[in-house]
């Protein structure tokens, strides 16, 4: 059987994926696993940690696994859109004449490490919107096509407040997954000291290609969802939202407003990915509960019973969750 | 659809049918239990045939509802299995995928099917089974608790107190006076009169005795007694035995006189005889002579075989009816007028002097035997207060029997009538004759009732007072002279 093999390349590519990111992440395994489901599902993922955790080593590494070119954008306030992006240049021809040339900016890669891309304003940061979209570019009424698996990791740095616009609605909407990549621990520390002084330069080597990666895309997309596991992934949303009627009392109390609809479509693509990573050929309840954090944490915002009642955004994501599965049974 | 999870549905379903059968029968049992037990101790009145609707009806008020409950939907079961077996929604999605061609699909049924097989088949088997056998039992104990708890004691029937018999005088004298009149009176031959006497003796005894004799008893003797006199009379009256015999016969007129023979009545049987004797009338000679020599012979086969003793009179006098036959048949081959054998033949089929004379007062002495236990019986029951109904069944059907043979067909307009209950017309007495069996001659009513008012029936005490206008009015009935007695 043909998906057979691909079944199996599937999972063949996943794990050299892990193999090859072991070498230069310690731990963050879900962190590992989360980016590699945003990856194949089509997504982008916004990643917060604080300095020095991995967050570009990751990305570099994934770079280099999957053999994809690879570029990475520092956001800084003076940052412009057509530094991202690119922008037309006029340079003589070797007649002399003088042309004008799309010189592409560093956004047309097939993975883009958006380093601190909430220091960029307001203006740069709408430009990743279109291309986080679209995965395409306009630039002086011409557009151009991003070359596929498009994919942007961007970073946060979420200690240091001054000088930084947060990232609009929008933009956040965008992104599939927001991880939280955790200061490593102790003994995780330890092994990143001792590789580091080995080499500080990622030594992943390229196991997959893009192709790879869009057949991986195309083979997740027919993983089959039961009719109540995707209710209870639309529930699930739904309930975030505190004006919809007979909606959860988490979202009555601690939400000032719910996610998108672009998170229910998140929800259900990442969680077929999850369901063939993980050896399943069907998506379960488990993926969608494993995946709502990542998926709405960026999505919903907390309203101040929350904040007194010192619950974080993954606390009522938690409560959300457990409502939903008391409702669903 | 998966074959082991077509194999694990149908184990559900068995599952699902034997709890329900079991609570259902529990409820079925515990319902009937509970009200055997609240009938029993209330010492209420419960009809025991509304146990089987109500524990019918809660079994199956409680088990239809459940066993459709519990029958396993496929998305039912698949979600049971997933949540029961960890398979994360896996048998969901093989159930609700099973019509989808596409490879993901087979990919996922394949694999469903291989964790499903991977699963011990036991795994599937009733849990907590022990839980509905417990169930069973208790309510099988609590319904024979309440089936064995005595319940509301009938109150013991108490058999009605039987009737003393208590003799009156009037009872003790009448049956004097019937034994007096059949040791005296009675047209008895001997034999039968003893047996008969033998029979009063013992009543006399039991009337006159110290010791209490329910009505029962009373009556059960008398009808022993009146069973006793029949057999009595039927072992001294051959006639029934010889008749059933001669009715076997091939020979016409042997059976003519065979079926007068039960009407015991001299008239009939000598009527019997003289039909007989005219059937000979047209013949002549040798004709003649061979008709009645096989007639003879035909009347002497017909005698025998009947198991009566050869001393019976009766027998006797039978017996020698076909060899006057053969006399006479030899007689008129001598050469005489037609006239002169014809009357020879008359003679001897109905002259009293001869054979069918001696037959016939046979015959009139067995039936006298027959009348005399007739009237004893009928005073016997009179005087215990019993009616013809009372007898025993086979001495009423001899009765009909013997009155039917009374009358043969050709004798309808002789026929006398059964007695017992009137036809309602009120017959007024005259002065016409009544038949006097005992001179077969017919008397008046007024002799007969002169003679019994001289007897002193009337006025010697033995009729009650109270009785006597009725005797009284009977008798003026009869003579259609009211005033005579006042």
């Amino acid at each position: 059987m043909e998906n057979l093999e691909k079944v199996q390349k599937f999972s063949q590519a996943v794990s050299k994926i892990k193999e090859e990111l072991k070498k230069d992440v310690v731990g963050q395994q879900e962190i590992i696993d989360n980016v590699i489901i945003a990856i194949v599902a089509g997504g982008n993922v916004l990643l917060e940690g604080v300095p020095g955790v991995g967050k570009t080593r990751l990305v570099r590494s994934l770079g280099k696994a999957l053999s994809l070119p690879f570029s990475r954008i520092q956001f800084t306030p003076d940052l412009m859109p057509s530094d991202v992006t690119g922008t037309n240049i006029v340079e003589k021809d070797e007649n002399g004449k003088l042309n004008t040339v799309f010189r592409k900016g560093p956004i047309f890669a097939n993975l883009v490490l958006a380093d601190e891309i909430n220091r960029a304003t307001p203006k740069t940061q709408s430009a990743m919107l279109e291309v986080m979209q679209e995965h395409k570019v306009t630039v002086a009424n011409e557009t151009y096509k991003l070359e596929e698996p498009f994919f942007v990791l961007a970073t946060e740095n979420p200690i240091e407040q001054d000088g930084t616009y947060p990232l609009p609605e929008a933009q956040m909407d965008r992104f599939m997954f927001k991880l939280l990549m955790k200061f490593p621990k102790v003994e995780e520390l330890a092994s990143i000291v001792n590789m580091t002084q080995i080499t500080m330069d990622e030594t992943a080597e390229a196991v997959v290609d893009g192709a790879t990666i869009l057949e991986m895309r195309e083979l997740a997309s027919t993983v089959p969802v039961i009719e109540d596991v995707l209710n209870y992934a639309m529930h699930l949303v739904a309930n975030t939202h505190p004006e919809i009627e007979n909606t959860s009392d988490t979202a009555k109390k601690y939400i000032k407003y719910g996610a998108s609809p672009r998170a229910a479509q998140a929800l259900i693509t990442c969680a077929k990915v999850r369901a063939l990573l993980n050896g399943n050929y069907n998506v379960s309840y488990e993926d969608i509960d494993a995946l709502a954090t990542p998926v709405l944490r960026h999505r919903i915002k907390v309203n101040y019973n929350a904040v007194n009642d010192k619950l974080t955004i993954d606390d009522v994501i938690a409560l959300l969750v457990k409502e939903n599965k008391k409702l669903s049974k | 659809m998966s074959g082991t999870f077509f194999k694990i549905k149908r184990k559900y379903l068995l599952n699902a049918v034997i709890i329900s059968v079991a609570i259902a029968l529990s409820v079925g049992l515990l319902a009937v239990g509970a009200t055997m037990l609240g009938v029993k101790l209330a010492e209420v009145e419960f009809n025991p045939v509304l146990y089987l609707p109500i524990g019918l009806g809660s079994a199956i008020v409680v088990g239809a509802p459940l066993i459709l409950f519990l029958i396993p939907t496929d998305k039912r079961l698949a979600k049971k299995l997933d949540e029961n077996l960890a398979l994360n929604e896996k048998v969901q999605t093989m159930i609700e995928f099973a019509g989808d061609d596409s490879s993901m699909a087979a990919i996922q049924r394949a694999d469903t099917e291989k964790r499903l097989i991977s699963v011990p088949f036991n795994t599937f088997n009733l849990k907590k089974w022990w839980a509905y056998v417990i169930a069973v039992v208790l309510s099988c104990a609590v319904f024979c608790t309440a089936f064995f708890i005595p319940g509301k004691e009938e109150a013991p029937v108490v058999p009605p107190t039987e009737e003393v018999f208590v003799p009156t005088d009037f009872q003790l004298k009448q049956l004097e006076l019937l034994i007096d009149y059949v040791e005296e009176d009675a047209d008895f031959v001997e034999v039968a009169r003893q047996a008969v006497l033998a029979e009063l003796e013992v009543l006399h005894e039991m009337v006159k005795s110290e010791e209490e004799y329910t009505k029962g008893e009373m009556d059960t003797a008398v009808l022993a007694a009146i069973t006793d006199i029949h057999a009595a009379v039927d072992g001294v009256n051959s006639y029934k035995k010889i008749a059933s015999t001669m009715l076997l016969s091939a020979d016409e007129n042997v059976l003519t006189i065979a079926k007068t023979l039960g009407s015991l009545s001299i008239f009939t049987v000598g009527d019997g005889f003289i039909k007989v004797g005219e059937s000979y009338s047209d013949k002549t000679g040798q004709d003649l002579y061979d008709g009645l020599i096989v007639f003879a012979s035909y009347f002497d086969i017909a005698l025998t075989g009947n198991g009566v003793d050869s001393s019976d009179a009766l027998l006797v006098a039978l017996k020698e009816f076909p060899n006057q036959v053969r006399a006479t048949a030899e007689i008129i081959k001598e050469d005489e007028t037609e006239e002169v054998k014809q009357n020879r033949i008359s003679n001897l089929f109905s002259s009293n002097e001869n054979a069918v004379g001696r037959i016939l007062d046979q015959i009139s002495i067995q039936n006298d035997n027959r009348d005399e236990r007739d009237i004893v019986v009928e005073e016997l029951l009179d005087i215990f207060g019993l009616t013809e109904d009372d007898l025993p069944t086979a001495i009423k059907d001899k009765l009909e029997e013997e009155n039917q043979a009374k009358y043969p067909e050709d004798k309808e307009d002789d026929k006398l009538g059964d007695g017992g209950m009137g036809s309602g017309e009120t017959i007024y007495g005259s002065n016409d004759a009544v038949f006097d069996p005992e001179t077969a001659t017919h008397v008046k009513y007024g002799e007969i009732i002169n003679q019994w008012y001289e007897e002193g029936r009337l006025n010697d005490g033995t009729v009650p007072e109270e009785l006597k206008q009725l005797y009284l009015d009977y008798i003026s009935y009869l003579d259609g002279n009211k005033d005579k007695f006042d």
